[in-house]
């Protein structure tokens, strides 16, 4: 019988082919450019923090730009510029933005002169994972500055006391402040986005990609149910007849599907490894236990049903509401509130953030 | 008990309702038993009870032999060939199963003849030759065929009425579920099933007469 089985996935392996590469080029050209379908502006991210940045002195943009370009806030935060305080806290009451940083006017120039003006960080509601990694990246920044206020007072002061020019110490103090608040990133990713929201880490066009993997993998149950027999009376009969096992049959099956389901895999992965959207070759061998799992569900799910078409626009349609309540087809940002908070709940996240990590770490 | 392989004892079996009521036949070596009924009447069922599939609510059956079940829906893999889908239910090498395709109970079935041909490029006459070869392949002392003649063509039906006769005389049991007349005039008993019930009928009375009665 395993004979039979490996000649099966020779003779089957057109059909799978043809179907990953109608789904999946599909697929990888809305990975490609969702960016810029879903977002205006090119930026990255549903989740938005108002900024008021005074202009009095250049210092504040200048640090600003500096903590807007960062990967990690880059690729979460989209920034709203304000003009004044209360445009701020007017946009975070109305809950446009899940935040708002308040620079007050002499920030900088207070440093210079030991006035300890403080900012001010403005939150409302956060409900969703991506929104208090948000407030936490607030938090950090708020302190980071503090922090870097501090040390360019103590600078300055040791500068007066032993005579040292200030223009010296301008570019020492910038370097200070840029590998503090580098650190306190750092930390960030390692403590927050790591453990708490791995899938912040990616930039969307990776996170687009991961999803619709997934979500092409299960919808393959449109070949598959095919392929697997479990479901047919007369093959029930014959295997029982035949002393085989149902789960011995149903893993024969699902492990020839898993075979299949593979060499797709891997034909895009190298052919993708060569574009700029980032996947090690690794992921050939970090996939594998996501593949078995996809592999599992796909075939029980063709067991599930007498007849494939059933199979398929039954699982066509699960699979889908699924995979948006799951955020995979559209950040979750997008859907109501009630549905986010849903989505920690929902298996495929977990799937979806476990094929990120295999494919983009 | 001596020469009896088969025995249906009191076999009642329950879906959401009764199929079979009270059910009994006994079956000798070298005996085909035929059993006749509308669709629904649980002739499928009574089948799939004697290969095990389908537990009986009560009674009880005793089989000596192993089982070989032809089912209505053929268990053929349509991308494979002939010889793939005999190879894959059973361990034989090529030649064992070349040889016994020539044998004198499988040669009628003519498999030979598109043993490399694709089941998708199959008629329904090879798909069901091929079916049954392929039960028989693994050596079977009792056969169970649910609608063995359903759409075939002539020389199709010919050939497995002379392999249902192959068989019996080579002492092994068939029961053939069938709404073809001409089945009944090769078995030796012929029972019409009715609202779960069973009754042992005159083979030659014809069938549209027992159906209708």
């Amino acid at each position: 019988m395993l004979k039979v089985a490996f000649k099966r996935i020779l003779v089957f392996m057109p059909y799978v082919a043809a179907y990953f590469i109608a789904l999946g080029l599909a697929a990888l050209a809305f990975a490609f450019f969702g960016e810029n379908v879903l977002f205006k502006d090119g930026a990255y991210s549903m989740v938005k923090v108002a900024c008021y940045v005074p202009t009095d002195n250049a210092l504040n943009s200048t640090g600003f730009s500096l903590i807007a370009n960062m990967n990690s806030i880059e690729n979460t935060v989209n920034f709203v510029e304000c003009d004044s305080p209360e445009e701020v806290r007017e946009l975070v009451d109305d809950e446009e933005v899940v935040a708002g940083l308040i620079i007050p006017e002499g920030f900088a120039s207070g440093i210079y002169s030991g006035a300890n003006l403080e900012l001010e960080v403005v939150f409302k509601s956060a409900d969703t994972f991506d929104e208090q990694v948000v407030k936490d990246v607030m938090l950090v920044l708020a302190n980071d500055l503090g922090v870097g206020q501090a040390c360019t007072q103590t600078v300055y002061t040791f500068c007066d006391q032993e005579g040292i020019e200030y223009a010296l110490t301008d570019e020492l103090t910038s370097e200070v402040t840029s590998k503090e608040l580098g650190y306190a990133l750092d930390r960030l990713n390692i403590f927050k986005y790591q453990s708490v929201d791995s899938i912040s880490t990616y930039t969307l066009t990776q996170k687009i990609a991961g999803s619709l993997f997934v979500y092409v993998f299960l919808l393959s149950v449109f070949v598959f149910a095919y392929f697997c027999k479990g479901s047919n009376p007369a093959f029930i009969a014959r295997a029982k007849l035949s002393g085989i096992k149902p789960f011995v049959f149903f893993l024969i099956e699902a492990l020839s599907v898993a075979v299949m389901m593979y060499i797709a895999f891997a034909i895009i992965i190298i052919g993708l490894h060569f574009t700029s959207i980032g996947i090690s070759l690794m992921a050939l061998v970090r996939m594998l236990p996501i593949i078995a799992l996809l592999a599992f569900i796909v075939t029980g799910v063709s067991y599930l049903f007498k007849s494939p078409v059933s199979a398929a626009y039954i699982s066509f349609a699960a699979f889908t509401v699924l995979m948006y309540l799951a955020g995979g087809l559209l950040p979750l940002e997008f859907l109501p509130r009630f549905l986010q908070e849903g989505a920690v709940y929902n298996p495929l996240k977990y799937v979806i953030a476990f094929t990120l990590e295999a494919m983009f770490s | 008990m001596e020469d009896k392989m088969i025995t249906i004892e009191n076999v009642s079996v329950k879906y959401k309702k009764t199929v079979l009521n009270d059910v009994t036949i006994q079956a000798q070596k070298g005996e085909c038993i035929g059993l006749l009924g509308l669709n629904g009447s649980g002739k499928s069922t009574l089948l799939s009870a004697i290969a095990g599939i389908k537990k009986p609510a009560s009674g009880k059956i005793t089989t000596e032999g192993k089982i070989g079940f032809v089912t209505q829906e053929n268990a053929l893999i349509d991308e494979l060939t002939a010889y793939d889908n005999i190879l894959m239910w059973t361990s034989m090498k090529k030649e064992d199963i070349m040889k016994a395709l020539q044998g004198p109970e499988l040669s009628i079935l003519k498999v030979s003849d598109f043993i490399n041909v694709k089941v998708r490029n199959m008629s329904g006459g090879m798909k069901k030759r091929l079916a049954l070869a392929s039960v028989i392949i693994t050596g079977p002392d009792i056969l169970l065929m649910d609608e063995p003649l359903a759409a075939l063509d002539i020389p199709a039906k010919s050939d497995i009425l002379k392999f249902i006769d192959a068989f019996k005389a080579n002492g092994g049991i068939i029961f053939i579920a069938s709404h073809e007349a001409e089945v009944f005039e090769h078995c030796d008993k012929v029972y019409h099933l009715k609202d779960g019930k069973i009754v042992q009928i005159d083979k030659s009375r014809p069938v549209a007469e027992v159906i209708n009665a």
